[in-house]
């Protein structure tokens, strides 16, 4: 019996993660925890609140890349190195040129979180997000535990303004 | 007993606007916060050197802005300004109190010095007659006017050999800067005092608000580009600290990076109003004018090193007896400093945000002079010193000849020649931060 309680969570969250980011589901909250950016240009473009943006629950920032780079390889390392320190579980893990999408369960914490990196070197810009993802009504966001995911947007941002091209780079 | 509540509405007739910011708050709130209720005479007067940015600086003819001082605690411990999207921006009284009140005193005793010179009276004679006056003096009578310790004031002054009316000019221009009616006896003195300090204060103030302002407006107004960034070396100062080249690589914010920017095309905005109105005047009080800009120029730069090396880096309020302006140990030997002036993350290095207002103001003409340019020396230069070797990856014999290349300009030729050797010893030969003559 708790085997397939267990199994059936788990194919819940499968099919939210297949769904990925496209479309939020009445039924399902997005917490935005980190948001990051590079971009290559400085040139005129919107200033926000730079170091004192706290729009996200964890960090969110934007950041200068002289020398952006794809750096997926980097990004995936970083979110395994994560989910081993957290105990988390890789349920989804994309690769595709310039993408990465990471969908991981953690014990005793509701929902799955969804970790996206996308870059395109056109116009210079990348950008990270790690998102928390509840399903129902009853979860309030507020009370979602965000124990372990500060420790991600460091290693996030390491990764996203890396100084060395991914192996994979296209 | 300061006012419990005071706001003033700025409202704006300016003929050259720059172009309107799509949806940018029309109404910004610069709200002014304070650990304690000490004397903040001079910041409750900053609307004057507000309503200079505003109008030299180009912003919108619509634009509302308003200053609010009511005298209450800072939400959270910090020092400078803070700006946000929503049009709010709060601001720690004390470290910009401090800074404008240094302004006053050393524009006063500029105005001593210059009265004196211009009637013939002989350099030597005249520094005999009016002592010797930097920043730091000025921060020292600031800090102790502050702490309403009159004893301290008289010592200080006594101390750097002023005249006993020096102060006597400051409460003048603080008179006129309070009053728009009041009728001074004091004559060219105080005008020259007045103007420098409004020019110090206005360009402090463009740097400061400059930057907040773009972040509370979304974006900057401005679009032309600065001096700095037309040279390129704002892109190449900022590529060199996010790719670690020559400096230890920092994480750079764009959104810091872009107020920046906008910080620095505001304060050459309103560094040329000035020169443009000196232009306006009749030949005879031009050269006055133009010695209040030059005057103006380099206390704002004193000011602004004062406030990334000590306010910026953690510290306000007077500095311990033993240091001087955030120079903790910055001895004869540079290795002895033990400055924390690295910055917050995110953004440019204190050296290079210093650097790259020097610059700003070194490449604008102040007078038919051209030699009236300002740089980095003396405790500015000390400054500059101790930061560049913090933010700089410097190799093992701390030699820096690529920062001699590239702050040559704005430093005196004996710090260049500290930089090239990586000798900072006091009588080593050609080494000194003194001001070039």
């Amino acid at each position: 019996m708790k085997t397939l309680a267990v199994n059936l969570l788990l194919s819940c969250a499968v099919v939210l993660a297949q769904q990925g980011s496209k479309k939020q589901t009445p039924r399902e909250q997005r917490v935005g925890l980190i948001e990051l950016e590079a971009t290559s240009r400085i040139v005129d473009g919107p200033i926000r609140e730079g170091s004192y943006d706290d729009s996200f629950r964890i960090k969110r920032a934007s950041y200068y890349a002289p020398s952006l780079l794809d750096c997926s390889d980097r990004v995936a390392d970083a979110a395994k190195q994560w989910a081993k320190i957290q105990g988390a579980t890789i349920i989804k893990s994309d690769r595709e040129p310039h993408r990465v999408l990471v969908h991981f369960l953690e014990p005793k914490t509701p929902g799955f979180y969804e970790l996206l990196y996308r870059i395109d070197l056109t116009i210079g810009t990348a950008r990270v997000t790690f998102f928390h993802i509840l399903k129902g009504d009853s979860i309030v966001p507020e009370a979602e535990p965000q124990s372990g995911a500060d420790k991600l947007a460091p290693m996030l941002q390491e990764a996203l303004t890396c100084v060395q091209p991914s192996s994979s780079s296209h | 007993m300061r006012a419990a509540f005071l706001i003033l509405t700025l409202s704006l007739s300016v003929s050259a606007a720059g172009d309107d910011l799509r949806a940018s708050p029309q109404k910004i709130t610069v709200n002014l916060c304070a650990a304690d209720v000490t004397s903040h005479e001079w910041s409750e007067n900053l609307g004057g050197s507000l309503q200079e940015v505003l109008e030299l600086g180009k912003y919108p003819k619509d634009l509302k802005v308003e200053l609010s001082s009511m005298g209450k605690a800072c939400r959270d411990r910090f020092v400078g300004c803070g700006g946000k999207p929503n049009g709010q921006i709060r601001c720690d009284e004390q470290s910009v109190n401090r800074l404008l009140e240094a302004s006053a005193w050393l524009a006063a005793h500029d105005a001593q010095q210059k009265v004196r010179l211009d009637l013939g009276v002989p350099l030597k004679k005249v520094l005999e007659e009016v002592g010797e006056m930097d920043f730091y003096a000025a921060l020292q009578i600031a800090d102790a006017s502050n702490n309403n310790d009159s004893d301290e004031v008289s010592h200080v002054i006594k101390s750097y050999r002023l005249r006993d009316d020096l102060k006597d000019l400051v409460t003048e221009i603080q008179k006129v800067e309070t009053d728009p009616n009041y009728e001074s006896t004091a004559g060219v003195a105080l005008w020259i005092a007045w103007r420098t300090h409004l020019i110090a204060s206005s360009e402090l103030m463009a740097v400061l608000l400059g930057h907040e302002f773009s972040h509370a407006m979304g974006g900057c107004h401005l679009h032309v580009p600065s001096s700095v960034e037309r040279s390129g070396q704002f892109e190449k100062l900022a590529s060199m600290q996010g790719r670690g080249a020559g400096f230890v690589r920092k994480s750079l914010s764009i959104d810091e990076i872009r107020a920046d920017a906008c910080a620095l095309r505001v304060l050459e905005e309103v560094d040329a109003g000035f020169v443009a109105r000196d232009s306006a005047t009749n030949a005879s009080s031009r050269d006055l004018a133009q010695t209040t800009v030059y005057g103006g120029r380099w206390i704002a730069l004193d000011a602004y090193a004062e406030l990334l090396t000590n306010s910026l880096s953690g510290r306000t309020g007077s500095a311990p007896e033993s240091h001087r302006t955030g120079l903790y140990q910055l001895g004869p030997n540079i290795e002895q400093m033990a400055v924390d002036v690295e910055g917050s993350e995110g953004y440019l290095y204190q050296a290079l945000r210093l650097a790259l207002v020097a610059t700003t103001l070194h490449e604008r003409q102040a007078s038919d002079d051209p030699r009236h340019k300002v740089v980095l020396c003396e405790d500015t230069a000390r400054q500059f010193v101790a930061m560049l070797h913090i933010a700089g990856d410097l190799r093992d014999d701390n030699k820096s000849p690529e920062f001699a290349d590239l702050f040559g300009m704005i430093v005196p030729t004996g710090v260049v020649i500290g930089l090239r050797t990586g000798v900072w010893r006091e009588k080593y030969p050609g080494w000194s931060y003194a001001c070039d003559q």
